[in-house]
């Protein structure tokens, strides 16, 4: 992808200083002369053609080029051999933090931000909450009350407790907390949004995408070093790259590459909930 | 206007002052009403501007509080809260994009042009095309509103994307007296244009009685109707764009039919001057499009009352983006088109020669227009949407760089060979050129959609929009503005201060905006108010000032115009009727300012509008209705 951004990069600046000197020496040697009349051409068929198609091939090129490394980027898990099994993370975008959960040894996610409506006769997690079994028990002046509580309080990620996938997903603490990926692994991060657009970017390995609410986007990239190889400041940052209101800037996040063995200690061998 | 209107024969019968200056349904008019108003918010939205600018130099640092306002809105520390910050740079995109760029281009040069530059006495639909600017006037007002409501005007930037924008900024209550006061007046004026033009009722102190009465009336009933749907400042900017939408229909139909119907004898289409083929293309990219956006805007509503829940609430976001897009994608070309074709003509004038390939820059400006509505997704490579989209619409996105392409190439043939004479408006028009290359080049890398992941959101799409839209569009308007100016107005502008205007403008926009691509290629993102707790980003501070300071400087290089543009109007030299030796109608057939009915007698046009520095005559320039002993050399 540098290397399409470095050829992009030359050809325009080619392009664009033939052009503005072209512009200049123009105006410099037609420049206004008494008694001197301007050429009378209307046009030519054969420089026409030719400043049509000369930018064209250029363009269809790099259009061919964009495409190879689009679809090898954004189709990486089914472009991806089977054998090669990759780390997979699901993060969810919140005013104004980032949600990190970890699969645990299925590598499978449970379902999550599943959250009540005032019609609905149970609770999504199965609990008792304001008293009752269900929203629709509860008077019509504490329902609002009840369900907000539910949402930011109770069960803020919207967890289905009882999906199988999702028993020994590693959910608790999410919020805010750091990102961790293991070295030479491609990285599957599944993206979706509770409130409003956000956008997960890395700026350090040139990935961005954006998180819907209702949408699960995902992206892959390979790190290729730890950052305790790098050194200091021992992490990468996470931002949004998308306007999601006030604390917009502020919602940054931290990313750490740990060795594989490491990762696999922390979040693969046991379920939610252990790890220090 | 200068104030005596030369009699002649065809004026129209006598009618009062307030029906040629105020409520004209001349085209003449209603384009310079455009004009004071469209600069009147140029001039707001620069402002708006310059907050960002004072807000990324000096991001949460108490020396440096924002000057005045941080004063009069009592913020602590004098610091700007970053919800104003969005707030502010929202307003600025819409305020330029709706409401300078689009109606400086279409609505002033499209009215005043189109009817001048084919021999037209007036447009097809004089009454709609004046309500097209009274209506514009209730769609500001509630767009300002915004400022003054509870919650500030709309956040959520230009493109205000659901469910951020569903979000209330205030509950629903009555507005404050301001926006009232200011909506009642907007309202008042549109009804009353109407009420002029409809209420007849023989007796005119009747007839402005009654007017008078029934406007007052219905504008209560529409400010408390917009209170209601409007309640803060996000649904304001909603509504404002709906009504605003009604209007651009009006003048579109107006500008199609006015282009299509009216041309006086011997123009064919093949000899109209690339400005109005241009402003006929665009006319048509409204017509198609608007109606898009009022419909993105009506769901929006709703889903702001909660009554729907189109895109957020279990609704689907993206199609918000799809909609807005697919009018916003083809806006972008509403908002350079018609200054490519104004670049065109000025171009030819100044070089003394013809437009290399006038029918080759037909087509492409047709292909343009055409492509312009199946890209509308490189706008949303991250959003997102399914990825194989991803290449289908940067296949498109590439293609539409080829015709573009082929106009710059054109406009250098235009020069080459030339005799060229280095006016202003010769000089703003080189200056499009050169900054729509730059502008057109940077796009390149936006519709490669690898390289987009990384640099979209961040300042490369903020510098590619403004070389684009500032560098173009408006170095566009600036050109056609002293071109134009001597015809408008009758006077003459000062070349001094136009050279002063014109070497600061571009010097301080290549200072400002340029160094943004260094910015962006560092990932530096859009719409942060604060970026001093990124690493990545903090040590930008430094470019960020001499970003400012530029921007400051290039709001300063706007004083000698507004002298010029207003102390001509007064001090000017007389213009003549044609003072460039320029070859269309509105140069040799009619005087300065045109009178109304603008012609004597309808032309009659025997050849295309390029034939500068013909053969066929001693001068370099052969106006279009010149009728030759030989009657040979028609062509072009």
């Amino acid at each position: 992808m540098d290397r399409l951004f470095d050829w992009i990069f030359w050809i325009t600046v080619v392009v664009m200083v033939l052009v503005q000197g072209a512009i200049v020496v123009l105006m410099i040697r037609y420049r206004h002369r008494a008694g001197r009349k301007a050429r009378y051409i209307h046009g030519n068929a054969r420089v026409e053609i030719i400043w049509t198609i000369v930018p064209a091939v250029i363009l269809g090129v790099l259009t061919y080029s964009s495409k190879q490394v689009w679809t090898a980027i954004r189709y990486a898990p089914e472009l991806r051999p089977r054998a090669v099994k990759s780390a997979k993370i699901l993060v969810i975008g919140q005013q104004f933090k980032w949600n990190i959960i970890y699969p645990g040894p299925d590598g499978e996610f449970g379902e999550y931000l599943v959250y009540p409506k005032p019609s609905d006769l149970r609770w999504p997690d199965g609990k008792r909450h304001g008293g009752v079994i269900g929203p629709r028990d509860l008077p019509a002046d504490q329902v609002e009350f009840e369900i907000n509580r539910y949402i930011s309080v109770e069960n803020p990620l919207g967890k289905v407790y009882d999906d199988p996938k999702g028993k020994d997903d590693d959910y608790e603490g999410a919020m805010a907390r750091v990102m961790e990926v293991p070295v030479n692994r491609p990285v599957d991060v599944y993206l979706t949004s509770k409130d409003v657009i956000h956008s997960f970017t890395l700026p350090n390995f040139r990935v961005k995408l954006d998180t819907v609410p209702g949408l699960m986007g995902v992206f892959t990239f390979t790190p290729t070093v730890t950052n305790k190889q790098l050194g200091p400041p021992g992490y990468f940052e996470i931002a949004c790259q998308e306007l999601c209101g006030q604390g917009h800037y502020t919602m940054q996040g931290r990313m750490v590459v740990i060795s594989q063995e490491e990762y696999a200690a922390k979040y693969e061998t046991h379920g939610g909930g252990a790890n220090p | 206007m200068s104030g005596k209107l030369p009699a002649h024969p065809l004026d129209h019968p006598p009618v009062g002052w307030l029906k040629r200056y105020i409520y004209s349904t001349d085209h003449k008019v209603v384009a310079l009403q455009f004009l004071f108003v469209s600069l009147a918010f140029f001039a707001l939205g620069g402002l708006l501007a310059m907050l960002i600018r004072w807000q990324l130099a000096f991001p949460g640092d108490v020396n440096h509080p924002v000057p005045i306002l941080g004063k009069v809105m009592g913020w602590a520390d004098g610091l700007m809260p970053p919800d104003f910050y969005n707030m502010v740079f929202s307003m600025h995109a819409t305020i330029m994009v709706f409401f300078v760029i689009i109606p400086l281009l279409v609505n002033v040069f499209g009215n005043y042009l189109i009817p001048l530059k084919i021999g037209a006495r007036d447009m097809a639909f004089p009454f709609m095309n004046g309500l097209s600017f009274w209506m514009g006037l209730p769609a500001g007002a509630i767009m300002l509103a915004g400022f003054f409501l509870p919650g500030n005007a709309a956040a959520a930037g230009w493109t205000s994307y659901p469910p951020l924008s569903a979000i209330w900024q205030n509950n629903p209550a009555e507005w404050p007296i301001v926006p009232l006061v200011m909506n009642f007046i907007a309202g008042f004026l549109c009804f009353g244009y109407v009420c002029s033009h409809c209420i007849q009722l023989g007796n005119r102190f009747l007839n402005v009685g009654v007017s008078i009465l029934l406007s007052a009336v219905a504008a209560a009933g529409w400010v408390m109707m917009v209170q209601t749907i409007a309640f803060d400042g996000q649904s304001a900017w909603f509504l404002s764009l709906l009504v605003l939408g009604f209007a651009s229909l009006l003048g579109a139909i107006n500008y199609i039919t006015t282009v299509a119907m009216f041309r006086c004898p011997g123009m064919t289409m093949f000899r109209l001057p690339l400005s109005v083929w241009s402003l006929f293309i665009t006319a048509i990219l409204v017509l198609l499009a608007t109606p898009v956006l009022s419909a993105a805007m009506v769901m929006n509503l709703m889903d702001h009352h909660r009554l729907t829940g189109f895109f957020s609430d279990g609704g689907v976001p993206l199609l918000h983006q799809h909609l807005f897009w697919f009018y916003s994608h083809p806006a972008v070309y509403i908002m350079i088109l018609p200054a490519m074709g104004m670049v065109s003509d000025i171009l030819a004038v100044f070089s003394r020669k013809p437009v290399f390939g006038y029918r080759p820059m037909v087509y492409a400006m047709g292909a343009i227009a055409f492509l312009g509505f199946v890209v509308w997704g490189h706008h949303m490579f991250q959003s997102g949407m399914n990825p194989a989209l991803g290449t289908t619409f940067a296949i498109s996105s590439m293609l539409i760089a080829v015709p573009s392409g082929v106009k710059v190439f054109n406009w250098l043939a235009t020069m080459w060979g030339g005799n060229i004479r280095l006016t202003i408006p010769m000089c703003n028009a080189v200056a499009f050129v050169s900054m729509f290359v730059i502008g057109g080049l940077s796009g390149i890398f936006m519709a490669s959609t690898p390289v987009d992941i990384y640099i979209t959101d961040t300042y490369f799409i903020v510098a590619h929009i403004h070389y684009v839209l500032f560098g173009g569009s408006m170095f566009g308007v600036f050109a056609a503005i002293y071109f134009w100016y001597p015809k408008m107005f009758g006077k003459m502008m000062s070349d001094k201060l136009g050279y002063v205007h014109f070497v600061l403008t571009f010097i301080t926009f290549n200072c400002t905006f340029f160094a943004m691509h260094i910015l962006g290629i560092g990932g530096f993102p859009r719409r942060y108010a604060d970026y001093t707790n990124f690493q990545l980003w903090a040590h930008f501070k430094p470019m960020n000032q001499f970003i400012s300071y530029s921007a400051f400087a290039l709001a300063l290089a706007q004083i000698p115009f507004i002298i010029n543009f207003i102390g001509s109007w007064f001090w000017g030299r007389a213009a003549p009727a044609n003072p460039w030796q320029a070859n269309t109608l509105e140069w040799t057939e009619a005087a300065s300012p045109p009178p109304a009915g603008n012609f004597i007698r309808i032309p009659v046009v025997h050849r295309g509008p390029y034939e500068y520095s013909s053969p066929l005559v001693a001068e370099d320039w052969l106006p279009q209705t010149r009728v030759l002993a030989d009657s040979i050399g028609t062509n072009g």
